[in-house]
């Protein structure tokens, strides 16, 4: 089964952020929520990096593991999905999370910060049948049900933003990383995981 | 051909002519990146990249600019999530379970082998009026408070590994909903009782050579005999003093949670968390001593905080030294109004 | 007892009272990260 993906070329970023607008306007993402978010570092001076980030479906997710009510789960397409009907809003999973992807609806934690919503790689998530309003309403665009990729990535200008099984992915960012010469070396891998990596 | 047919061609191939000149031969290899022509500083802009460990060293983040309102969101990375979730997810759960299921059994052995400390020659006819409405009524609202909180909390650290297994996901959620609004909520009678109690008992609670010699003699637990006290012997000012700098540490930390990333980033966030939870625990160990002394550990204990009257022999051997002063002011003769 | 009882009655009014002003001070995230001129509806 294939393992989905994102990977964020940051040598291609050009930070027009139209995979934020596709997102949310697919998922029909309320205000103040950004499921997807680019991020420039060291704008404005030499080495200047964008990079496009959402929840990035870990394999072993710090999210799932650190919440107090376990409502998190991954679908066989190895993407990380969580119920809205158990959440507690604790915000945990913000704590966990390497690359910022919950979000919650209120910005206090009395009692509770909301349903937290994220990125769910445009797979809907456990309300209602794959693809329907009820799923839609709560969880955002069930695209993977239709067998299409993300539309973040597939509206990405520059195809910095890659989708898909990971195996196809790493293949394609290896070329190109051989046609140009040089790379960022997966700019970030090595801080959120905290291993080196030999591309 | 007139002169200025000619002078037009002789420009035109003059013109045609630049270009050829200025030709560049086509390079041996492709070049390893754009080049515009360098400044005059002569600054490779190739030459600057962006090293991770740099960004991370510098406040154990990865942060850079973001045109979003939200300025956490700036926030690329943050590998210390992975600590945190680790320490989630191993030590502290056994740290805890040690902790409770380690206190209550060595309180069950301490009851098997010492039993009930009774009052020496039974109850009497006498009390004495060893607290007043209002005192019992801010510690009840502390320890019926805390109890609640204890739990909730306890909920949020082991609930997902002891009870949700028993009683399944929507079940655990909706009682888990209940108690984060519990817990959240319970904190300012908490703090409201922790305040009140500093500044009914601070004067009572402290620290004097009475409670060396008390805890010298082993507090009348280890061993028989009744080291004189006062209002307060020293295990109970021990318990004081744990209350008022636990709770209130408890209620500055649960405050930072409640604000979240009001006064810190994502790193303080975790720090104030688990030193929430470590003072909690350490609290819990204390209260669970206190609560079963104060009930079924000592005859006699639990009257003080329910009707406030205290047997009069169980006070005399207790607290020895809070009698004589209770009964000095008794007998004091009044002052008679002036005239 | 009596005291007990009333301490319980003493935590609910001072939690409820709480809730409901915490709630005042509570932003939902449309607001509290969308500039005025910005918001689709301009109730703050």
């Amino acid at each position: 089964m294939a393992r989905m993906k994102f990977l964020c070329d940051a040598d291609r970023c050009i930070e027009c952020n139209a995979c934020v607008t596709a997102c949310k306007n697919a998922n029909e993402v309320p205000w103040g929520i950004n499921r997807r978010r680019v991020v420039t570092i060291n704008d404005g001076k030499p080495g200047e990096r964008s990079v496009s980030m959402a929840c990035m479906h870990c394999n072993d997710a710090p999210c799932a593991a650190v919440c107090p009510v376990d409502c998190f789960y991954t679908t066989a397409d190895h993407v990380v999905l969580h119920s809205k009907d158990l959440c507690i809003g604790c915000g945990y999973c913000f704590y966990a999370c390497p690359f910022g992807a919950p979000q919650y609806p209120k910005v206090g934690n009395f009692g509770s910060r909301g349903k937290m919503d994220k990125c769910t790689y445009c797979s809907g998530g456990p309300t209602g049948a794959d693809g329907s309003a009820a799923e839609f309403a709560v969880y955002g665009s069930n695209r993977m049900a239709e067998g299409k990729l993300p539309l973040c990535a597939e509206m990405c200008s520059t195809k910095s933003l890659l989708a898909g099984d990971g195996e196809i992915i790493a293949q394609i960012y290896r070329e190109r990383v051989l046609k140009r010469g040089y790379n960022s070396g997966s700019w970030g891998w090595q801080t959120a995981y905290q291993e080196t990596i030999n591309v | 051909m007139s002169k200025l047919g000619m002078l037009t061609r002789l420009a035109l191939l003059a013109m045609l002519a630049i270009p050829a000149a200025h030709a560049q031969p086509a390079p041996a290899t492709p070049p390893s990146s754009v080049r515009l022509d360098a400044p005059t500083t002569g600054f490779d802009p190739d030459s600057v990249e962006v090293h991770q460990t740099e960004e991370l060293d510098k406040n154990r983040l990865v942060t850079g600019s973001i045109t979003l309102p939200d300025s956490r969101a700036a926030t690329l990375i943050q590998p210390d999530g992975r600590i945190w979730r680790d320490y989630r997810r191993g030590p502290l759960l056994w740290i805890t379970a040690a902790v409770v299921l380690g206190m209550i059994a060595l309180l069950g052995l301490f009851y098997a082998i010492k039993g009930e400390i009774k009052i020496d020659g039974g109850r009497g006819i006498a009390t004495l009026l060893r607290f007043s409405a209002f005192e019992r009524f801010m510690h009840w609202v502390t320890a019926a408070s805390w109890c609640i909180l204890a739990i909730s909390g306890l909920n949020i650290v082991a609930g997902r590994v002891t009870l949700l297994p028993l009683i399944g996901n929507d079940a655990f959620s909706t009682l888990s909903t209940w108690l984060k609004y519990s817990h959240n909520f319970l904190a300012f009678p908490f703090t409201m009782g922790v305040i009140l109690m500093l500044l009914v008992w601070v004067r009572h609670n402290i620290p004097n050579k009475v409670d060396v010699a008390w805890f010298k003699a082993g507090g009348g637990f280890i061993g028989h005999g009744h080291p004189p006290a006062g209002k307060f012997n020293g295990g109970q000012k021990a318990v004081f003093w744990i209350v008022v700098l636990g709770g209130g540490g408890l209620a500055v930390t649960g405050l930072g949670l409640m604000f979240p990333f009001y006064v810190t980033n994502v790193f303080g966030m975790q720090i104030i968390q688990v030193v929430h939870g470590g003072i909690a625990l350490a609290m819990i160990a204390a209260m669970l001593g206190h609560i079963y002394i104060g009930s079924v550990g000592m005859e006699g204990a639990l009257d003080a905080m329910n009707s406030g009257d205290v047997d009069l022999g169980w006070a005399k051997a207790h607290h020895s030294l809070w009698v004589e002063e209770e009964l000095a002011k008794a007998t004091r003769p009044q002052p008679s109004p002036a005239e | 007892m009596r005291m007990f009882l009333v301490a319980v009655l003493a935590m609910i009014v001072v939690s409820v009272g709480a809730y409901y002003a915490l709630n005042t001070i509570q932003k939902p995230v449309d607001v509290a990260f969308a500039t005025q001129a910005a918001r689709i509806d301009p109730g703050e």
